[in-house]
């Protein structure tokens, strides 16, 4: 039954991430809910599960919103493995590390996207994109996936794991 | 190396990533999208449809919050009476902006009455800076095909550039990768603007260029068409009026400014041009 908690929760980054910060931003600023919420599961869940769910939400941003079908797939995908180097490894408590798994891997999303955008014949202003925009994401995007992980751990972590859902090992119960 | 790859989850997420770095070179142009994508972007366009709604209702309710100004307390009591004719307004008003809206449609599409055109609403806008492409709700089913001028009630939108069954992608002309072909109305000059990179996305300006005739001629609030230059875009859509005309445009290779007539934050319904006589083939 708590699986359907993790739907929704995908359900609900797809929209905030489609629709909703779209319209209510900061100045453009907003966090990447998908990248926050791929990362945080692999922390929790482990890589190969997030992997999927983040190869899957981002085929469907790619497919359905943005302009070059792949990048955000990849990413969220590698950003989904990244976190599941974790898993069992740390204690589920600790934020620091999907917050900086956030951080790090939007900062490379956006110097893919900013790639993609000058070989399409984009001129870019490199500093002011990368003060502007990219690190106040990045960062925004780390800050939401601290606030999020700790939402989810509680939410989805141990329900799951209750229900057997996620294999834990002794060594794995912290 | 030979034990990494001997990891199945390694071994398909390797794969994976092959398979959508291909696919991001591959749909970096114009495209008709495969079945798959179709089919996904059909599953997923009513839910969409529905989000899109819900938070421009939300995101209209936040804004009526912010622009009110009389929040005396004394004034309670009398709004609370006022509740039930405030809501009766807000509807009417929802309904008289989209009357008004879609009767500048018709308005705009009865100047160009040659033109066959399709209606359609937006239901998604990109996220981030880098591209701006809307989703509209119409597509191969409807007559629609790959670069057809997209507009609205203020001018020109962009064109379409990835094509569904029921739904279309239109990269919009603000975006930094598009340029049209244009003419200063007043003067008949010939040249080009081009979406500008900005840092936020909120941005409604464009770069024009190649601008060939004395810059003295080009003034602030000069208004740009499309020329028809190419084929791809109709003859006299309107694209903008020049907000600043550059004076070291030698070294930039950029002439002036363009405010853009559209609104693109605020864009709900727009027409694809599907036959104006002229379209390249």
């Amino acid at each position: 039954m708590r699986k359907w908690l993790l739907v929704l929760f995908i359900v609900i980054a797809l929209y905030l991430d489609s629709t909703f910060f779209n319209i209510v931003n900061l100045f453009g600023i907003r966090p990447d809910v998908t990248m926050a919420l791929v990362v945080s599961l692999g922390v929790l869940i482990g890589g190969a599960p997030s992997a999927a769910i983040g190869f899957g939400m981002g085929f469907i941003l790619d497919v359905f919103f943005n302009k070059i079908v792949g990048i955000s797939s990849a990413v969220y995908m590698l950003a989904g493995i990244t976190g599941g180097l974790f898993f069992k490894k740390f204690y589920a408590d600790n934020i620091v590390i999907p917050t900086v798994i956030a951080t790090v891997a939007l900062f490379v999303k956006e110097h893919l996207l900013l790639l993609c955008t000058v070989l399409l014949g984009s001129s870019v202003n490199y500093p002011l994109m990368l003060f502007s925009y990219i690190i106040p994401s990045a960062l925004f995007t780390g800050g939401f996936c601290a606030l999020l992980h700790m939402l989810s751990k509680r939410v989805l972590y141990r329900p799951l794991w209750r229900q057997g859902a996620i294999k834990l090992d002794k060594k794995g119960e912290k | 190396m030979k034990k990494l790859f001997s990891n199945k989850s390694v071994l398909i997420a390797v794969i994976a990533l092959v398979v959508l770095v291909v696919l991001a070179f591959l749909s970096a142009g114009s495209r008709t999208i495969p079945w798959l994508e179709s089919t996904i972007g059909d599953i997923v366009r009513p839910i969409q449809t529905f989000a899109t709604d819900v938070s421009n209702a939300i995101a209209d309710f936040f804004a009526d919050i912010f622009n009110t100004t009389d929040t005396d307390l004394e004034n309670a009591r009398l709004q609370q009476q006022l509740a039930l004719y405030e809501q009766t307004m807000v509807d009417y008003a929802e309904l008289k902006e989209e009357n008004e809206r879609l009767r500048q449609l018709l308005n705009y599409s009865d100047t160009f009455g040659e033109y066959e055109y399709v209606t359609a609403s937006v239901i998604g806008r990109s996220n981030g800076v880098w591209f701006d492409v809307i989703t509209i709700n119409a597509g191969r089913n409807q007559g629609i095909e790959l670069d057809m001028p997209v507009i609205c009630g203020d001018g020109l939108v962009g064109k379409v550039t990835d094509l569904g069954a029921n739904w279309c992608k239109v990269t919009s002309i603000i975006d930094s990768t598009i340029t049209v072909a244009t003419m200063i109305e007043r003067t008949r000059d010939n040249c080009m603007v081009r979406g500008v990179m900005s840092a936020t996305n909120d941005s409604s300006e464009l770069e024009l260029y190649y601008l060939p005739t004395d810059l003295t001629d080009l003034v602030p609030g000069d208004i740009v068409i499309t020329s028809g230059i190419g084929g791809l875009y109709p003859k006299g859509l309107l694209v903008g009026t020049v907000k600043e005309v550059m004076l070291d445009s030698e070294s930039s290779g950029v002439n002036a400014i363009i405010s853009t007539s559209v609104d693109f934050l605020h864009l709900e319904e727009v027409m694809v041009i599907t036959d104006f006589g002229g379209a390249a083939e």
